[in-house]
């Protein structure tokens, strides 16, 4: 897990993200235990409170449960919400180059092109 | 011995460093018997022991430096460590009574290690002991010092020791107490040849020989009296870290 | 203001407190320690932050049971009983700035006696943890372990003295460590390693051991800080879980024109030619509603100064 300091988006969020993705990406299966809260914190070398917030997170979006005493388990992914979860993603970050094209006064053509063409250069 | 004895004796134990242990339980009492012993071979016969007992305060009052050195001082006393535990000031009270019990052990046995030797010398028949040879009339007692058991008569001479060893014990422990008010090791050197002065002094007390058994038992309990007051002063410092004393 | 500035209080995060503390009240010559309320979360690490001279030692020492004329009531561990006793001694490793072991003693000594002064003291893990943190150990040459564990505590640096306290109580199984400025006298990779065994300590205890350290130096120990208790002249003036103070407060920056306006709201302020930077609560961001600023969330240290000058301040107009 890689969590950078300066980024601006805390770490909490940084944790819980990283954790999402490999949970999507079924790389923490369901049923799977999370690392534990300390050890975790131990590991990254932050406080318990922030990874306990990263925990506290992911369960609020339904990715996880907290079993008492026992720590927090990866919930089934329902295959509907693991897409709407997965165009979400997507759609953060078109918004972001939306906005950078903005700032680069691209046209929507030339955005619409720019995106043609990556796609293009990722199939081949 | 008893649990509790035990308990108390390593509660004292643990206070002292290993150097501490190596030098004043073992190396102080045979140095002190072999001066004492040595003195009394070159013609002062029981009188040597004498040399013992004016030692012993020195050698007691220095040492004390490394182990409850400063312990009544201003701002030494604190100890937090000793207060985080239930069990810190028992182990405190107890390490300095043991002390003084110590002190007086060391004081009895390094005498009484130098009177046997000096005795089982002159039943050897005193080599090369000077004939007739004394440290000079003691003033003002007309008793000479070469050998109080042939003077006195063996009850006197007992009463003797035991005040030797009553009066050298009770100087250290009056001399230690003072010293812990101080830091400085230089102050612990001179308080002790001060008590090493007031015991050679107080030597003289053998010129009331009749008496001595009441002056031993005077030097004990002024030496209890000085003990007491070592151990309250002392707890009284470190617990008054509880109350800001 | 000061209403606004209590702490979260009630959180759902604190299951068990493991020191309570009610109507704490310690007077010296001039200054006055009164805490009416204080409760430390159990299975965390709580920061005590302050300027020096704020009472942090003093809170550490009544809580600890080594000063014990107070006023007030104290509860370890959830019990019912008020006060400490030996048992609650037995499971707090405390350590502090002030004369803490006799100075003539050896390190060796300190193993000796912190077995009789403590039944949960292990030997083994004394010695493992001196020569962890390069106190002990007989890796310096033949006579070198000897030399070492004889040497005295008068002589070992200020560093070296908080690293053999710390060995003495982490030999120990304890539930609670109370440190007082536990980093000061460390250099900085010395500090790191104190964070790694506090979490460490957590991480052992899975939510059974905490840790209450006080400190004047935020920013080396803000990633090993839960909770955070921030002092003032005595008193306890803000408190709370790090994450949730990150959330109440905010930092804003802004334009130059808009600083005067702004200065108004914002608990500590800088400002330049270029612009202003300042704290603010979360809930009055309204109220720069109009000026063109940018805001983020602040960290611990930023948060701490800013409440502290905050409550300066007050002290003063009122004063």
């Amino acid at each position: 897990m890689k969590l950078l300091q300066n980024s601006g988006v805390p770490i909490y969020q940084q944790i819980a993200e990283q954790l999402k993705t490999d949970i999507l990406a079924g790389k923490l299966k369901e049923g799977e235990y999370l690392p534990s809260i300390r050890g975790l914190a131990k590991d990254l070398k932050i406080s318990v409170i922030t990874t306990m917030k990263a925990y506290e997170l992911l369960e609020a979006e339904g990715l996880v449960t907290a079993a008492q005493g026992k720590g927090f388990y990866v919930n089934a992914q329902d295959s509907e919400m693991l897409k709407e979860q997965h165009l979400r993603r997507v759609e953060e970050a078109l918004m972001e180059a939306i906005r950078a094209a903005e700032i680069a006064g691209m046209t929507d053509e030339e955005l619409q092109g720019t995106l043609r063409t990556l796609l293009a250069m990722n199939e081949s | 011995m008893s649990r509790k004895m035990r308990r108390k004796i390593r509660s004292y134990i643990v206070f002292t460093s290993l150097p501490y242990r190596i030098i004043v339980y073992f190396a102080l009492p045979v140095v002190v018997a072999a001066t004492g012993f040595w003195a009394g071979t070159q013609g002062i016969g029981d009188g040597g022991v004498m040399f013992a007992a004016v030692l012993l305060p020195l050698a007691e009052i220095i040492s004390d430096n490394w182990l409850f050195n400063g312990i009544q001082s201003r701002d030494m006393a604190k100890m937090d460590y000793l207060k985080t535990s239930g069990r810190g000031m028992a182990v405190m009270r107890d390490a300095l009574v043991m002390d003084l019990l110590r002190k007086f052990l060391t004081a009895a046995g390094s005498m009484a290690l130098c009177a046997a030797a000096i005795e089982l010398w002159k039943v050897g028949g005193m080599p090369g002991a000077p004939e007739g040879m004394s440290m000079g009339g003691m003033a003002g007692t007309g008793i000479f010092a070469r050998d109080f058991s042939g003077i006195v008569g063996r009850f006197h001479w007992v009463g003797i020791l035991f005040y030797f060893v009553l009066l050298s014990w009770f100087l250290s422990v009056l001399g230690t107490f003072l010293s812990r008010y101080a830091c400085m090791v230089w102050i612990n050197m001179l308080i002790g040849y001060i008590a090493s002065i007031l015991a050679a002094l107080g030597l003289f007390g053998i010129g009331l020989w009749q008496y001595i058994w009441f002056l031993a038992a005077f030097a004990g309990a002024a030496g209890v009296l000085a003990g007491v007051l070592a151990v309250k002063a002392a707890m009284k410092k470190v617990e008054g870290g509880y109350y800001d004393k | 203001m000061n209403e606004t500035l209590t702490g979260i209080k009630g959180h759902s995060r604190i299951q068990d407190s493991v020191i309570t503390a009610r109507n704490l009240r310690k007077k010296y010559r001039g200054f006055e320690l009164s805490v009416p309320r204080l409760e430390l979360p159990g299975g965390f690490a709580t920061a005590l932050i302050g300027e020096n001279g704020a009472g942090k030692t003093t809170l550490l020492n009544l809580l600890a049971g080594i000063r014990l004329d107070f006023k007030g009531e104290i509860s370890y561990f959830g019990r019912q009983e008020k006060g400490i006793d030996a048992s609650v001694q037995e499971r707090i490793g405390y350590t502090g700035p002030g004369s803490y072991f006799l100075p003539q003693w050896t390190i060796s000594q300190v193993e000796e006696i912190s077995q009789i002064l403590f039944s949960n003291f292990h030997k083994d893990r004394f010695s493992a943890l001196c020569g962890e943190l390069g106190i002990g150990g007989k890796s310096t040459g033949e006579w070198g372990g000897f030399r070492y564990s004889s040497r005295e505590i008068k002589k070992l640096s200020d560093g070296n003295r908080m690293k053999l306290m710390l060995a003495a109580v982490l030999a120990r199984d304890t539930s609670l460590l109370i440190l007082d400025e536990p980093a000061s006298p460390l250099d900085p990779l010395m500090r790191d390693k104190l964070c790694d065994m506090i979490r460490t300590y957590l991480e052992e205890g899975d939510g059974e051991r905490s840790v209450f350290f006080s400190t004047h130096n935020i920013t080396d120990m803000e990633n090993v800080t839960d909770y955070a208790v921030i002092m003032e002249h005595g008193s306890i003036v803000e408190e709370g879980f790090v994450e949730d103070l990150k959330e109440k407060y905010l930092l804003v920056k802004g334009e130059a024109a808009d600083a005067e306006q702004a200065g108004k709201i914002l608990f500590s302020m800088s400002r330049s030619a270029y612009g202003f930077e300042g704290i603010c609560l979360a809930e009055n961001l309204d109220r720069l509603a109009g000026m063109d600023v940018a805001v983020e969330a602040p960290g611990l240290s930023q948060i701490c100064v800013a409440v502290m000058k905050a409550n300066t301040r007050l002290k003063l107009s009122t004063d």
